[in-house]
């Protein structure tokens, strides 16, 4: 099982740069490059400052996905 | 309260760079370098890289979670490698055990170096952060 996300597609529609998103979230912008990418995943506190940010619930944004 | 913490910034490490490289240049050019000379000055630019290499670019209070874990996973790494490159001078002490002290140092502390001045390189392009992104 794989972690995906489409934290990218949420984050523009709420018109977030990556810098000010990663301002809020208290994480540089590269890990908001490396979530979006899927190259690294979350802590469950982040997850849940990213949802409570956005105003969504976490599996809005991350889902598990089957491995091939 | 303004931040002591001395930042790497681009203009800073090409200063930095530029200043550093004065004194070899002039200690070649100054006349025929002898080997030792040109060994020394060799000696002197791995010292600059590694200074460049394990410049910390933030404090660590700073760094969020995933920077924590690159650090840990890399900082492991180093441990790990640089122990077993340890192999080598015990390797080479067993065939020649006459070797002189500087010669068994040399081939214990190079491949050491090596494996942290690369490793700390690759953890900061990890990192994504070469440089202080603004100040």
């Amino acid at each position: 099982m794989n972690l995906t996300n489409n934290l990218k597609e949420i984050r523009l529609e709420s018109e977030f740069n990556q810098s000010e998103f990663a301002r809020l979230c208290g994480v540089s912008r590269q890990t908001i490059h490396a979530i979006e990418s899927s190259k690294y995943t979350p802590s469950v506190e982040l997850a849940l400052k990213i949802a409570n940010i956005l105003n969504l619930n976490v599996e809005d944004i991350f889902s598990l996905e089957e491995s091939k | 309260m303004k931040s002591q913490f001395i930042y790497l910034t681009k203009k800073r490490a090409l200063v930095l760079f530029i200043i550093l490289q004065v004194l070899p240049l002039y200690q070649i050019a100054s006349q025929s370098a002898p080997l030792l000379k040109i060994a020394l000055c060799l000696g002197y630019e791995l010292i600059i890289v590694g200074l460049i290499a394990i410049w910390q670019l933030k404090p660590i209070e700073q760094f969020d979670e995933r920077e924590k874990s690159v650090i840990l996973k890399w900082k492991g790494r180093i441990i790990d490698h640089g122990s077993v490159t340890l192999l080598i001078p015990l390797s080479i002490l067993c065939l020649y055990p006459e070797m002189q002290a500087w010669t068994l140092y040399s081939f214990a502390a190079i491949p050491i170096f090596i494996v942290y001045v690369c490793y700390h390189l690759l953890m900061k392009k990890e990192l994504g952060q070469y440089f202080a992104e603004s100040l």
